[in-house]
């Protein structure tokens, strides 16, 4: 934990003038192996490119081999976290072709000093998945009106942020614990039901409620404090 | 500043889109002035991208990639993120975006001081959305509700037993209190609700006024 907090100040540092954008990259993709190692249930995660760079090159000049980077980095990954959740094997490919279409064409919106690009990429296949599942349900009911039931209000996948905000909440995630992150983690990257994370971790069901909540009125106190 | 926020099980199914539409439209407005709520939701997909890092690469099908390359070049290079539009129709210039998809009804009467105007949502399951309006100093009938609800205050504010409620303030309501809110008297009050099943006023006067609550 000490280390961890001697990294974060050292991202805090970024305060006392302006940050190069690539410095904030690099401290955001520093994450992720760090939560892996302290989660410990998913191994290591090798070195990260800088992704948000070539998201932000496709904005640029529509750049075909910075999109091929992405798609091999993202697609099988994006696959096994669709399967993962429940996905059947072929909408999972469907789902991943639409979330990287997507991210071509939504590149001008992605702000590399907001959420990771990896974050960016999970919010829009998030979105993607909730459309499919609402299309599913509108179909099953057969309704005769096509634009019946499809609610449209949901998370954008761009959410607006002040420039350095990416780092820093990169900084305040660090400072969760690894339980803290382990049922944030289970609750939204795999969706899995409440009842189903208490069974996992042996744990009652209110205990895993109540430890969700209090991980994210801890994160929202430490975004505070970091004072976007 | 922002001291009310959704609790944390409602913004977790919201950012899972686990949310009825009605309560989904009250999160989203919400949303679109917290800063504090926003930053939760962006750190929370950051955990959630770390995740995805961390995932084996177990290398995908060679023809997703073909396929993927022929559907770009169909598209053209110029195809823009296209947002459906619809035209402000609400004269409310205090109303969120989020609501500017919505056919709105009439305001109608509801007690002395207080009107509302029904939200036409898409779907119509779970919980129903409308506006609620107060004239300033307004006391609100004491009520309860039978299901749960959410408000937001759009304009103007008010105070119950629980606090004070000011522009962009989220009350996540259980079902079994009761209250009273006070509307404050210098400007009236309108807030986007949405709720699950009924209204129930309580007090002497509930019987003369149960026949017209039709919220």
């Amino acid at each position: 934990m000490q280390a961890i907090r001697e990294k974060s100040s050292k991202y805090e540092s970024g305060k006392l003038g302006p940050m190069p954008v690539a410095v904030g990259l690099r401290v955001v993709w520093s994450m992720p192996a760090e939560i892996s190692d302290m989660v410990g249930t998913t191994p290591a995660a090798p070195t990260v490119p800088d992704f948000g760079q070539l998201i932000v090159s496709i904005a640029r000049t529509r750049d075909r081999i910075a999109f091929e980077n992405l798609f091999d980095y993202f697609a099988p990954r994006l696959i096994s976290m669709f399967k993962r959740m429940g996905t059947p094997n072929q909408r999972a490919e469907e789902l991943t072709q639409d979330t990287l279409l997507a991210v071509w064409n939504k590149a001008h919106l992605f702000d590399p000093a907001g959420t990771s690009a990896s974050g960016w990429v999970y919010r829009i296949a998030t979105n993607l998945r909730i459309d499919s599942l609402r299309r599913d349900r509108h179909l099953a009911k057969l309704a005769t009106d096509p634009s019946d039931e499809l609610e449209q209000s949901h998370l954008p996948d761009s959410i607006l942020m002040s420039k350095q905000a990416g780092t820093k909440i990169g900084a305040a995630v660090a400072l969760l614990s690894a339980e803290q992150q382990q049922v944030i983690g289970l609750s939204f990257f795999e969706d899995t039901p409440h009842a189903e994370i208490a069974a996992r971790l042996q744990l009652p069901l209110g205990t895993v409620k109540s430890r969700l909540r209090l991980a994210m009125k801890r994160l929202r106190t430490l975004l505070e404090a970091e004072s976007l | 500043m922002i001291s009310h926020h959704p609790l944390e099980e409602t913004l977790a199914a919201f950012s899972l889109g686990k949310l009825d539409e009605g309560r989904a439209l009250v999160v989203s407005s919400h949303l679109e002035t917290c800063s504090s709520c926003q930053h939760l939701i962006a750190g929370i997909d950051n955990m959630a991208g770390a995740r995805l890092d961390a995932l084996p690469n177990e290398g995908a099908n060679p023809s997703l990639k073909r396929n993927m390359l022929v559907k770009l070049d169909l598209m053209g290079a110029h195809q823009v993120d296209s947002h459906p539009t619809t035209s402000a129709r609400h004269e409310m210039d205090f109303a969120p975006k989020s609501l500017r998809f919505y056919e709105l009804g009439h305001w109608s009467w509801v007690s002395r001081g207080v009107y509302w105007r029904p939200v036409t949502l898409h779907s119509k399951r779970g919980a129903r959305a409308f506006l609620l309006k107060a004239y300033p100093g307004t006391k609100l009938p004491r009520h309860t509700h039978t299901g749960t609800e959410l408000t937001l205050v759009l304009k103007g504010a008010f105070s119950h037993e629980l606090g004070r409620f000011a522009q962009g303030d989220l009350e996540d309501a259980d079902h079994d209190r009761f209250h009273q809110p006070i509307v404050e008297s210098n400007e009236e009050c309108v807030c986007l609700v949405a709720m699950e099943g009924q209204l129930r006023l309580l007090g002497f006067m509930a019987p003369l006024f149960q026949p017209f609550v039709r919220i």
